[in-house]
C-alpha cells in the first residue's frame, strides 16, 4: 500500500528518555514509525543513549508482527551557538566514538547534565555521520565548520513543521546548503509518536520550566506537527530528493544493537589456563571440601550436569567473577551469600557462594539456568549492611572505573508524583494536589475514582479534572531521571565507554551506565548484583557475641541443620527478631504451616506474599497440608512442576513453567513473561499476556477458573515477585536467625539491637521480648556500658567482647548466664564518637563525678544533659532529675588545665530537687532511649482498665473461639496491606503481650480518628481462634488517649 | 511619685483561623486547617473545631491530617496578613492608649492603661470591653494585665489580672512550667511551677541557664527593665481579605466589606481622622480576569461606619462581576483632619493630583468611566485573539513581539469567503488552548484581497470549521 510513496527514514527523534521533552517511550515511536513504513528511524535522545535498548526490543517485535524497521541508534548534542547536532554511527567502531564521546560530556558535569565544547566535535568522531539543525537557517559560518570537520559525513536538516513561514525558511536553507556545499535532507525533528501527544507535550514541558501550562506561552509548540507524519503527507511537503536522501544517509548507518558484543573480564582466570578448566578445578576443590568422605553419585551427576550447562552457554567467567568476589568477601571476614537464580547450584555450593546444600532439597539446576529460555544467570550476593561499601571500593580497584560501573536505574513517574506534577502544572493548588495525591489507591478503578474526586471537593466531570486524569495515565511510566542500581555492577573486559555511556550518578565517586537491569538482560551483558542485608551484620555480630562470651568459636557452618527445637519454636510463631518470618502476616501463618524442616521455611519465606495471596493459593495450600483437602493435580503435565508444593504454584518459577507447559508459551515468550511481571506495576501492559494465556490454557483444557487464578498470581508477583531461588538462600538465614534465637536469645537480640534500624520491631519489643524469654536486660550506665550492646555475666564483667582484647580478669568457661547491657548507643541524640571515648576514659580509671566524667570523656553540656536523661548517671550523679540538675552545671575545662583540681560541684540545692516519679521515669526512659525497663506503662493503670472491663492480653489468649471480649493497649503497629482491601491490622501491646486486631474497612471508615490517631485504644470484637493463631476482630474502637496522658509511644506506621 | 504603669495585653490565639472566618461565617461550618512548613514539612499549624473533632491536632503533618477527614479545607498561614491584622487591632486599641506595641511573633498587643483607668475603668473592665468589640470584628483576643510588659503577655494567655509589682511572684509562681516555654530542661529537673524557680537561688540558676532565660525571669518581675516600641499609626488605612469561599454576588460582598469598614472606621475614631474617598479593589479567581477598582468619592471627610457603608452598598448594586471574587481590599488615603473643608468633586482631587500620569487620561477617565480609557498589553499565548489583552494605565505594558504576525487584529474574527482572497504565504498551523477549553487547530495565510490590502486569514479545523479574516498588515 506504501509501494508508490517514497521511502523516508527519520533521522532526529527524541523518545522521553530527553527527559520532560520527548512526549513518547521509545517503543512507541517504533511501532509507528514501522507501521507508517518508515525505512529507518533514528532515536536520537540528547547526550543519551538510555531508551535505545528498549527501542531495539519493540525493533525486533516489530520484525516479528512483519513490519520490519531499522533502528538506528544516536544522538543530539547542543552546541554552543544554540543549534544542534545528531550524530549517528556509521559501524561499531562509530558506535564506540558515540558512546565515549556522550561519556565525556557526562562525566564533565553535574548529575543529569553535560558539557561539551564544539571542539569536543572537532576529532574522534571520524565513523559517525551528522545531520545538523541549525538554529539559524543562514548560519553559514556553522555550516561551514562542519563541513570542515565531517567531510562527506554531514548534512544540514531540512525541518519544516508549519511554521510562520516555511517557504522563505525553505529558501534560506537552500541557500546556506549551496554556500556551505553541505548536502540537505528532510527531517521532521520529531519529539511525540503522534499528533494527540500535544497536550502531554505541553504538560512536559511546564513541568521542565516549573510553571503552569497557561505560563507557558510561547515556549509551547505552537502545534502539534513534530510527531511521526504520513508518508503521503512527508511527500507533499519536502521535494522528493530530500526525501531520498535520509534513506542513503540511513543505509551507511550499519551499526545495530545486536551487533554489541560483551567481553567478560580476563583477569578472573589465572594466565594460561582456560575458563572452564579453572572453573572445573575449582569445583573439584570444592566438593573435596565439602564432602570430605566423597561425594555421592547422584550429586556428582548433578556437578557434571551443570558443568556441561555452563559451559554450553558459556557462563563460566560470570560464576568466577563472582566467586573471585565473595573470595575477597570471605578474606575480609565480610559475611555474605548468593541467591538468584544460578546461585543455589551444586557448583556454587561447591564454590562457596551460598551455604544452601543441593542434597539438604531437591532442585533442578535446570530450573535456574534454562536452555531453552535465553536467559542471562543472575546471581545476587548479600552483603553485611555496614561493610558492603568495601566490596564495592574492591570491584572498582580490581577492574578500574573505565571497567566497571553501577547499572542505572530509570526512576520512572509512579502515579502519585504524576498526579502531583500534573496538577501542579493544570494549576491546581498545592492544597487540591495534595487531596488528589490522597486518591492515589483508586486510579485503576474508574469508577471509583470518580466518587473519591467528587468526595474530595472535585467535580468529575470538570475540563481540567478530566484532562488531570488523561493526563496522569499517559505520564505513569514516563523517566524522569537515571538514578543508581542498589548494587547491580558491570564488569566489562574493554572499556566500557565503547559498551554503553557512562555518566554520574548522585553519590561521589559513583559512576553508572546509562542502562538499566532490563536493557542489560536485553543485550546479554552480565552484572553482579552485590546488595546490602541487615541480617546479615546481626548473625555476624551474634557469633562473635556468642564467641566472646562463652570463648567458643562458633562459625555459621558450625550450626546444625534440622534441629528439631528450633522448629518447635518456630511452629509457636516466636519469631520476634529472625529474619523474614518475623512480620505479623507471616507469623499468624507459622501455626498453621507448621514448617518441620528446611524446604518448608522455603515454603513460608515466598508465600505471604502477595502473589500467592492474590492468586488465592495461600488456603488451598494449607488445606492440603494438612491433609483436609486431596492432593490433585492440574494436569499430568504439571504434576512434575507442582509436585513440590502439592499441587499449587507457590513460586514464580512454577508460574512460568505452567505458561509453558500448560499455555504453550516459547521459552522466550516466557521470560517476557517474567520481565513483564517485574514491569507491569511501573509501566502496566500485561493485558496483552493475559489474552495470549487465558486462551493457551483454555486450548490446552485447563479451566477458566484455573486460568484466571494463575493471572492473578502473576499480576501479585508483580512488584514483588518471589522466586524459588532467592527463597531457598533467604530460608537459610531465617533457619539460621531462629537458631540463634533459640539457643542464644541474649546474643541474638544484643546483635539486633547493634544492627538497628532493621526488621520489623523496635528495641522496645526486642527487648520485651527477651526478657519474655528469661534474659536479664540491665540499663545504660557510664559505669558499665559500652556504646554498644554488650554481654554480661555480672555487672563489669563482660570479657573479651566486642574489643576483642584479652582481658586477663575473665576467667574462661565463665558459668553465670549471659546478660544484655544496653549500650550508649540507645541513648537518643548521642553520637557515636562521644560514647567511644566514655568508653575509653572508663578504662583508665572509673568516673568519681559528673565533672569528671565531662572533663575526661570531653563530653558537652548537650551531651551530659542526654545521658542524665538517659538515667545513665545514675551511679555517679544519683536519679534523674538530681543527674540533670548537676549536668546542667558542668562546665567545660579550658584544655586539661583544670584537670583533677576542679572543686567539687559547690552549690547543691539549698532544697532536695525533687526525685521522679515513676511515671515521670516511665516517660523519660521512652524519650531518651525509646524503651524502659522498669513496669510497662499499661501496668500503671491497670486497675483503671479492670474498671473498665478491659481484659489483659495474656487472658485473651485462652479463650474459646466467638468469645467477646474488650481489649486495650499501646498501638505498636498499624498496617494496611494492598492485600487486604483496605482491612487495617493493629497490634496492641500491654505489660502481658500482644493482641492482634483486625478493624475492617467500614469500622475504620467510621472510626477514622480514633483508629488512625489514638496510640491507646480499646477494642470491643470477638476473639477469633484457629489453632494457636488468635485475632481480634473490631466490632467498636475506643480512644483511651485521655487514661494515658503522658504515657505515650510510638506506632510504627505502614499504612 | 509617678502612677506605676499597667500593661493591658491582647492575645489572639486563632489569629490565622480568625482572618479564615471573619470574611465567611460559614468558614466555621467545615473542617478547616491552617497549615505551615515545619522542619520543611507542612504542618497542622491550627484547625478550627469541626477539624477538631475529626481528631486533627495542632502539629500533626499536613499528611495525616488530610488522612483523618476526607475534604479537609487546607489554607497556608500568611504570616504578612497576621501581622497587618495587628496593625489594625492597634489602630482600633489606639483609642484607648497612645501606648501600644506589637508582638507579632506571640500574636498579641500590649497597651498601657495605667494613665487611662479614669477614663476607661481598671483593667478587667476594659478587657471585657475591647474583647467584645474585637469579637465583633472578627477576632479572638484573651486579655490579662500586669505591671510587666513580659507578666503581661503571659497573663494574657492564662487569663491574669495583677495588679500591683508584689503581687507578681505570688501570682506568676501558680503557673506551671511547661506552659511558659521557658528552658524545657528545667522540667527535667523536676521542676513543676514557676514559684520554684523564683525560690532557687540566683547563682545556682546562672550556672545552669541560658542568659535569655534568665534575662526573661528578670523582666517577669521587673527586675530588669523593658524597652518597649510604641506602634506608631500609619498615615493612611489600607486592610485587605481572602475570601475563604469565592462569592458570585455582588452583594454578598457586603459581608466582609462590612467588617472592613467597621474596623476603618474605628482607627479613624482612635486617630480623630476622617476620609473623603476610599478604593476598593476585588480580585478574581481567574488569572486573567484583571482586578477591578472602584472609588467613592465623599463630599466631606467622614468616619461615619453606616454612611459609608450605604455608598459602599449601591456601588455595589451596580456592579456586575466578571468572575468569582476571592479577595477584598480597601485603602483610604490621605487620612484627614475630621473637620476639613471638602474639596469640590472632581476639582484638586488629592489623590488624582499626586499621580505622575498625564491630567488629560485622568480627567478624560473620570469623565467617561474608568474604563473608557485603557491600555494594551501582550500575552503569550499561541492563539492571535488571545496575545493581547486590556490593561490599566498603571500596569507596565510587557510585550513579545512576533514576527509575521499583522499589528492590526480584528477583535473578532470574521468568517469569509477564501475564495475572493488571493494566497500569500502559509499554511502556519496553531494548535493550541486545550487548558482553558478553547483549544483550536487552524492553519493561517497571508493573503490579499481585491483592493490590495493584505490580510491575515485562517482556515480553521475545530472547534468552528471554516476561513476567517483576522488581521490587517500595514
Amino acid at each position: 500500500m506504501y509501494s508508490d510513496l517514497p521511502g523516508y527514514a527519520e533521522l532526529a527523534c527524541a523518545s522521553n528518555f530527553t527527559f520532560l521533552t520527548g512526549a513518547s517511550h521509545p517503543q512507541e515511536l517504533v511501532a509507528r514509525a514501522a507501521e507508517l513504513g518508515y525505512t529507518a528511524l533514528a532515536i536520537t535522545d540528547e547526550c543519551s543513549l538510555a531508551g535505545i535498548v528498549r527501542a531495539h526490543e519493540e525493533a525486533q517485535r516489530c520484525a516479528e508482527r512483519g513490519q520490519p524497521i531499522e533502528l538506528i541508534p544516536g544522538s543530539l548534542f547542543r552546541l554552543q551557538n544554540g543549534s544542534r547536532l545528531v550524530l549517528l554511527p556509521e559501524d561499531q567502531a562509530g558506535y564506540a566514538q558515540l558512546c565515549t564521546l556522550i561519556t565525556r560530556g557526562r562525566r564533565n558535569a553535574a548529575k543529569g547534565e553535560y558539557r561539551l565544547a564544539n571542539r569536543d566535535f572537532e576529532h574522534g568522531l571520524d565513523h559517525c555521520l551528522a545531520v545538523w539543525l541549525p538554529e539559524e537557517e543562514s548560519d553559514v559560518l556553522g555550516a561551514h565548520w562542519l563541513a570542515a570537520h565531517f567531510p562527506g559525513r554531514a548534512w544540514l536538516a531540512m525541518t519544516l513543521t508549519l511554521g510562520p513561514d516555511d517557504r522563505a525558511r525553505q529558501a534560506r536553507l537552500a541557500e546556506t546548503a549551496r554556500n556551505s556545499g553541505l548536502p540537505l535532507c528532510a527531517s521532521s525533528d520529531v519529539q511525540m509518536h503522534t499528533r494527540p501527544r500535544r497536550m502531554l507535550h505541553d504538560l512536559l514541558a511546564a513541568i521542565r520550566h516549573r510553571c503552569t501550562i497557561q505560563e507557558l506561552g510561547y515556549r509551547a509548540l505552537p502545534s502539534g506537527e513534530r510527531h511521526l507524519r504520513s508518508r503521503a503527507r512527508l511527500a507533499q511537503l519536502y521535494p522528493g530528493e530530500l526525501l531520498a536522501e535520509t534513506c542513503r544517509i540511513a543505509e551507511r548507518c550499519r551499526f545495530r544493537m545486536q551487533q554489541l558484543r560483551y567481553r567478560y573480564p580476563r583477569e578472573v582466570v589465572p594466565k594460561g589456563m582456560d575458563a572452564s578448566r579453572y572453573l572445573r578445578e575449582l569445583t573439584e576443590a570444592g566438593i573435596r571440601q565439602r564432602w570430605p568422605d566423597g561425594i555421592g553419585a547422584e550429586l556428582r551427576s548433578q556437578v557434571e550436569r551443570e558443568l556441561e550447562l555452563i559451559g554450553e552457554l558459556g557462563y563460566e567467567s560470570y560464576f568466577l567473577t563472582v566467586f573471585d568476589i565473595v573470595q575477597f568477601a570471605r578474606g575480609e571476614g565480610i559475611l555474605c551469600q548468593g541467591r538468584g537464580s544460578a546461585a543455589n547450584s551444586a557448583v556454587c555450593y561447591c564454590l562457596g557462594i551460598t551455604e544452601v546444600d543441593p542434597a539438604r532439597m531437591n532442585m533442578l539446576f535446570e530450573r535456574f539456568i534454562s536452555r531453552e529460555r535465553d536467559e542471562p544467570p543472575d546471581i545476587d550476593v548479600d552483603f553485611e549492611h555496614q561493610r558492603r561499601e568495601e566490596v564495592i571500593q574492591y570491584i572498582y580497584r580490581k577492574y578500574g572505573r573505565d571497567r566497571a560501573a553501577l547499572a542505572a536505574t530509570v526512576i520512572t513517574y509512579r502515579l502519585r508524583s504524576a498526579i502531583r506534577d500534573a496538577g501542579k502544572a493544570l494549576g491546581f493548588s498545592l492544597g487540591q494536589v495534595d487531596q488528589l495525591a490522597r486518591t492515589v489507591s483508586w486510579w485503576d478503578e474508574p469508577q471509583a475514582l470518580s466518587e473519591r474526586l467528587g468526595e474530595s471537593g472535585f467535580d468529575p466531570d470538570n475540563l481540567k479534572v478530566r484532562q488531570l486524569v488523561h493526563l496522569v495515565q499517559c505520564l505513569r511510566g514516563f523517566p524522569r531521571h537515571l538514578s543508581q542500581h542498589v548494587g547491580g555492577f558491570v564488569i566489562s573486559e574493554h572499556a566500557l565507554a565503547s559498551l554503553a555511556p557512562v555518566e554520574n550518578a548522585a553519590m561521589p565517586d559513583r559512576t553508572i551506565i546509562q542502562w538499566d537491569k532490563d536493557d542489560l538482560e536485553t543485550l546479554g551483558l552480565l552484572k553482579v548484583d552485590c546488595l546490602a542485608l541487615g541480617m546479615l551484620s546481626a548473625i555476624h555480630r551474634c557469633l562473635d557475641l556468642v564467641n566472646a562470651f562463652h570463648g567458643e568459636t562458633l562459625t555459621l557452618a558450625d550450626i546444625p541443620p534440622e534441629d528439631p527445637e528450633t522448629y518447635a519454636m518456630i511452629q509457636q510463631a516466636d519469631t520476634i527478631g529472625v529474619f523474614q518470618v518475623e512480620s505479623r502476616a507471616q507469623m499468624a501463618m507459622l501455626p498453621r504451616l507448621r514448617p518441620a524442616c528446611f524446604y518448608d521455611l522455603v515454603i513460608e519465606v515466598a508465600i505471604v506474599r502477595p502473589g500467592p495471596i492474590q492468586g488465592n493459593m495461600v488456603h488451598p495450600y494449607l488445606q492440603r497440608r494438612r491433609g483436609l483437602e486431596q492432593v490433585s493435580y492440574p494436569s499430568e503435565d504439571l504434576r512434575m512442576v507442582l509436585e513440590r508444593t502439592l499441587g499449587v504454584p507457590i513460586f514464580q518459577e512454577q508460574v512460568m513453567q505452567i505458561a509453558m507447559v500448560a499455555a504453550g508459551f516459547s521459552g522466550s515468550e516466557a521470560d517476557i513473561l517474567r520481565r513483564s511481571m517485574a514491569a507491569w506495576a511501573r509501566r502496566g501492559g500485561l493485558e496483552h499476556m493475559h489474552q495470549r494465556l487465558v486462551s493457551g490454557m483454555l486450548e490446552r483444557g485447563y479451566d477458566l477458573d484455573f486460568a484466571e487464578q494463575i493471572f492473578n498470581q502473576i499480576k501479585g508477583f508483580g512488584e514483588y515477585g518471589f522466586p524459588e531461588s532467592h527463597a531457598a538462600s533467604f530460608a537459610l538465614l531465617v533457619y539460621v536467625s531462629c537458631w540463634m534465637k533459640r539457643h542464644h536469645p541474649a546474643a541474638f537480640t544484643c546483635a539486633l539491637l547493634n544492627s538497628q534500624p532493621m526488621g520489623f520491631y523496635q528495641p522496645s519489643q526486642l527487648v520485651q521480648d527477651v526478657r519474655r524469654h528469661g534474659v536479664k536486660v540491665l540499663p545504660v550506665d557510664v559505669r558499665y556500658s559500652h556504646w554498644d550492646c554488650i554481654l554480661e555475666s555480672e555487672p563489669g564483667v563482660t570479657g573479651r567482647v566486642m574489643t576483642g582484647e584479652k582481658n586477663a580478669a575473665t576467667p574462661p568457661g565463665r558459668t553465670g548466664p549471659a546478660q544484655i547491657r544496653l549500650g550508649l548507643r540507645m541513648v537518643k541524640g548521642l553520637g557515636e564518637a562521644a560514647g567511644l571515648r566514655v568508653e575509653s576514659a572508663r578504662k583508665e580509671a572509673p568516673f568519681r563525678n559528673n565533672q569528671d566524667l565531662c572533663d575526661r570523656a570531653a563530653l558537652n553540656k548537650r551531651e551530659l544533659a542526654v545521658l542524665a536523661e538517659a538515667a545513665a548517671l545514675r551511679g555517679i550523679a544519683g536519679h534523674r532529675h538530681r543527674a540533670r540538675w548537676e549536668a546542667a552545671a558542668v562546665e567545660k575545662a579550658p584544655a586539661d588545665l583544670l584537670k583533677g583540681i576542679r572543686p567539687m560541684d559547690a552549690d547543691r540545692p539549698a532544697h532536695p530537687v525533687r526525685p521522679p516519679s515513676a511515671v515521670d521515669d516511665l516517660k523519660a526512659d521512652y524519650a531518651a532511649t525509646g524503651l524502659t525497663l522498669g513496669k510497662h506503662p499499661l501496668a500503671f493503670i491497670r486497675s483503671e482498665l479492670r474498671k473498665r472491663r478491659v481484659r489483659p492480653a495474656s487472658e485473651l489468649l485462652g479463650l474459646p473461639h466467638g468469645t467477646h471480649v474488650r481489649a486495650c493497649g499501646l498501638v505498636t503497629m498499624r498496617q494496611r496491606p494492598m492485600t487486604a482491601n483496605g482491612t487495617i491490622f493493629l497490634t496492641l501491646e500491654d505489660e502481658t503481650g500482644y493482641v492482634n486486631a483486625v478493624i475492617w474497612p467500614r469500622l475504620w471508615e467510621r472510626q477514622r480518628a480514633t483508629v488512625l490517631g489514638a496510640s491507646l485504644i480499646a477494642i470491643d470484637g470477638v476473639m477469633e481462634t484457629d489453632g494457636e493463631v488468635h485475632h481480634l476482630i473490631a466490632g467498636r474502637v475506643h480512644d483511651f488517649d485521655e487514661l494515658a496522658k503522658g504515657l505515650k509511644t510510638r506506632s510504627r506506621d505502614f499504612c | 511619685m509617678q502612677k506605676e504603669k499597667l500593661w493591658l495585653a491582647l492575645h489572639c490565639p486563632h489569629l490565622a483561623l480568625d482572618l479564615v472566618s471573619r470574611s465567611d461565617d460559614n468558614s466555621r461550618q467545615i473542617p478547616l486547617v491552617i497549615s505551615d512548613n515545619h522542619k520543611s514539612r507542612p504542618g497542622v499549624f491550627d484547625c478550627n473545631p469541626p477539624a477538631a473533632r475529626a481528631g486533627v491536632q495542632t502539629g500533626m503533618p499536613l499528611n495525616a491530617a488530610l488522612g483523618l477527614q476526607q475534604g479537609l479545607r487546607v489554607l497556608h498561614r500568611d504570616i504578612d496578613a497576621e501581622r497587618h491584622a495587628l496593625e489594625r487591632m492597634a489602630g482600633w486599641c489606639y483609642r484607648y492608649s497612645a501606648s501600644v506595641s506589637l508582638y507579632t511573633q506571640d500574636s498579641s498587643l500590649v497597651l498601657e492603661v495605667g494613665a487611662s483607668e479614669r477614663l476607661f475603668g481598671n483593667a478587667r473592665e476594659l478587657s471585657a470591653r475591647l474583647g467584645g468589640e474585637l469579637l465583633q470584628l472578627g477576632y479572638q483576643a484573651h486579655c490579662g494585665s500586669a505591671p510587666t510588659v513580659s507578666a503581661a503577655l503571659l497573663a494574657a494567655r492564662h487569663g491574669l489580672h495583677i495588679q500591683h509589682r508584689d503581687q507578681l511572684k505570688a501570682q506568676l509562681g501558680k503557673l506551671a512550667l511547661d506552659s511558659i516555654g521557658l528552658d524545657p530542661s528545667l522540667a527535667k529537673m523536676g521542676f513543676r511551677s514557676l514559684a520554684e524557680i523564683f525560690r532557687l537561688p540566683r547563682k545556682s540558676l546562672a550556672r545552669r541557664m541560658g542568659p535569655e532565660a534568665l534575662d526573661y525571669l528578670d523582666r517577669l518581675t521587673g527586675a530588669r527593665p523593658e524597652p518597649v516600641a510604641t506602634w506608631q499609626p500609619p498615615e493612611h488605612f489600607s486592610a485587605a481579605m481572602d475570601l475563604a469561599a469565592e462569592l458570585n454576588n455582588s452583594q454578598a460582598l457586603l459581608f466582609p466589606l462590612r467588617r472592613l469598614v467597621a474596623e476603618m472606621c474605628g482607627s479613624l475614631r482612635a486617630r480623630d481622622r476622617g476620609i473623603q474617598s476610599l478604593q476598593i479593589r476585588l480580585f478574581f479567581d481567574r488569572r486573567d480576569t484583571a482586578p477591578q477598582s472602584l472609588r467613592l468619592n465623599l463630599q466631606q471627610p467622614s468616619r461615619c461606619e453606616s454612611h459609608i457603608l450605604l455608598l459602599v452598598r449601591e456601588r455595589l448594586e451596580r456592579l456586575q462581576l466578571p468572575a468569582p471574587v476571592t479577595r477584598v481590599a480597601i485603602k483610604a488615603r490621605p487620612l484627614l483632619p475630621f473637620d476639613a473643608v471638602p474639596d469640590s468633586l472632581f476639582h484638586d482631587d488629592p489623590e488624582l493630583g499626586a499621580q505622575p500620569v498625564t491630567p488629560l487620561l485622568e480627567r478624560l477617565q473620570a469623565r467617561l468611566g474608568i474604563r473608557a480609557v485603557q491600555g494594551l498589553k501582550g500575552c503569550e499565548d499561541h492563539r492571535p485573539e488571545r496575545s493581547w489583552a486590556v490593561r490599566e494605565l498603571d500596569e507596565p505594558a510587557d510585550c513579545t513581539a512576533m514576527p509575521h504576525r499583522p499589528a492590526w487584529l480584528f477583535t473578532q474574527p470574521q468568517r469569509c469567503r477564501i475564495e475572493d482572497y488571493e494566497l500569500l504565504a502559509g499554511p502556519e498551523r496553531i494548535e493550541a488552548g486545550w487548558w482553558d477549553g478553547h483549544d483550536c487547530r487552524r492553519d493561517y495565510f497571508v493573503v490579499r484581497d481585491r483592493h490590495g490590502s493584505v490580510l491575515w486569514a485562517f482556515c480553521e479545523y475545530k472547534p468552528e470549521p471554516g476561513w476567517y479574516l483576522q488581521g490587517m498588515f500595514s
